[in-house]
């Protein structure tokens, strides 16, 4: 039996709670004022919602994250961030090089309506999640500095794009660590990012209606 | 400078190493996840103040590990403020699949706290445990650790350990033992006995969840005749009760729950009849 095995998903909960909350108050603590270019450069990408040219912003929120936050921030609680890091950047990249790809045509209906609302919910919600939830607001998650939104607003981005499966597999598989690590430490909004992932997988997974 | 709690003007209780006849206090400190802070200024201080009050109320043994991010740095660096190499019996382990890593990781690990040696090298929970144990033992015949052991937690690969304790010339066992989780009792303990080897209790309160749900409920009245004031305490006092146990390491971020911990090091532990009943009291909550 591999010794891997023989260790659960809370001994690799490295830190408490508040040790991992505290780090998105110094994370912005650290970075302010960068955050109004970042709100301004999501409003940005939200107008190109269902274009291409969109990824290019995603890509470069994706490459910034894997940077400042799980390498130069996250890492310090997380010895796995160095690899966490590196998929991040992957990620950037694959997204990058598919924005010009001129095979993708933006979605219709719901996928784009949804992918919309995702984007949306990533720019406006999640930077609000910890005042709604008892939180100092100074641990508010930013899109282009932290994972959540980044990974959120990027769905929404695919979403209305009916991208290939190909990029979302590292997004989904961030909703999935995202949910488990925040699982763990009981906070109460563990299901946010698994519960975008799986509307994404639904509706990405849905047939087109053809138009008559 | 905050007064010493009352219970530091009586001595600690303390217990031989086995395989030396060294004595220790029976209260040591972890270090998992309580301080893993990372680089957070309120964090590190926090941390110290916790090292500070264990060191000022007698305590020695510090345990952490490769595994535990940041608080290895946060312990050297405690360490070095509190001007503490002298008294801390310093506890680490080696953690990494590869047996020819373990040196340098060994090697990385000592600079991080900042002592010349460590008194006690573990392989953490057996990972690669026969390569590591064959370095350890190089090294202590070298004089470059003073007692080697191996980990483990949460009752996980107890045949595994038993086996280790019986064919390997180790000093100590890490293991979890708490008021619920007691199956070490039937074989770990008597053979620890057996063999001399010290024991090392983590997870006394199982990770938090333990004391938790103790203290929704009353303390009962009757853990004032072993002079335990808190849950802390009478749980504590449970475990180092064991005359097997040398030493439990709870760790915590706050130094009110320090001082909890470090007063059942003091005055009087159960006999089996009253370890009998706190078993009774805490498995019926």
């Amino acid at each position: 039996m591999s010794e891997w095995s023989t260790y659960r998903l809370s001994d690799f909960l490295l830190f408490s709670p508040e040790t991992y909350f505290r780090l998105f108050e110094l994370h912005n603590e650290a970075l302010w004022p960068w955050q109004v270019a970042a709100v301004i450069a999501g409003l940005a990408m939200l107008s190109l919602t269902g274009q291409p040219l969109a990824l290019l912003f995603a890509g470069a929120a994706w490459l910034l994250v894997a940077w400042v936050w799980l390498y130069e921030r996250y890492l310090t609680i997380n010895w796995a961030a160095e690899w966490l890091a590196y998929g991040f950047a992957l990620q950037g990249l694959l997204l990058w090089i598919y924005a010009f790809d001129r095979d993708l045509r933006p979605a219709e209906g719901r996928s784009r309506a949804a992918g919309f609302m995702l984007v949306v919910c990533a720019l406006v919600l999640q930077p609000l999640l910890p005042w709604m939830l008892g939180r100092p607001w100074m641990q508010g998650e930013v899109f282009a500095l932290m994972p959540g939104p980044t990974v959120v607003a990027t769905l929404g981005l695919l979403l209305a794009l009916r991208a290939h499966w190909l990029l979302l597999i590292l997004p989904l598989a961030w909703c999935a660590i995202d949910g488990a690590t925040l699982w763990t430490m009981k906070a109460p909004a563990f299901w946010l990012l698994p519960a975008a992932g799986l509307l994404t997988v639904v509706l990405r997974a849905m047939p087109i209606k053809q138009r008559d | 400078m905050a007064a010493l709690p009352a219970f530091s003007q009586t001595a600690s209780l303390t217990r031989e190493i086995p395989s030396s006849g060294e004595k220790l206090p029976v209260m040591g400190l972890g270090s998992w996840i309580t301080f893993n802070v990372g680089t957070d200024p309120r964090g590190r201080a926090a941390s110290i103040a916790v090292m500070r009050d264990f060191f000022r109320a007698g305590g020695r043994m510090v345990d952490s590990s490769p595994m535990y991010g940041s608080s290895q740095g946060v312990i050297g660096e405690g360490l070095k403020v509190l001007d503490a190499k002298q008294q801390v019996f310093s506890a680490e382990k080696v953690w990494i699949s590869s047996g020819r890593s373990g040196p340098q990781q060994i090697e990385q690990t000592r600079r991080l706290w900042g002592v010349e040696k460590f008194d006690l090298l573990q392989v953490h929970n057996l990972l690669g445990w026969e390569a590591h144990l064959e370095t350890l033992r190089a090294m202590k015949a070298e004089g470059r650790v003073r007692y080697i052991g191996i980990t483990t937690s949460e009752g996980r690969r107890h045949d595994e350990i038993e086996r280790i304790m019986r064919s390997q010339p180790i000093d100590f066992v890490q293991i979890s033992y708490n008021v619920l989780d007691r199956e070490i009792e039937q074989r770990i303990l008597p053979l620890a006995r057996e063999r001399r080897i010290g024991v090392i209790v983590n997870r006394p309160f199982r990770q938090g969840d333990l004391i938790r749900a103790a203290e929704r409920h009353p303390l009962p009245g009757w853990a004032a005749e072993i002079g335990a004031k808190n849950w802390a305490q009478l749980l504590l006092k449970f475990i180092v009760a064991q005359p097997d146990v040398t030493c439990v390491i709870p760790a915590t971020t706050r130094t009110e729950h320090l001082a909890e911990n470090m007063g059942a090091g003091h005055g009087p532990l159960p006999d089996a009849a009253f370890r009998r009943r706190i078993v009774s009291h805490v498995e019926a909550l």
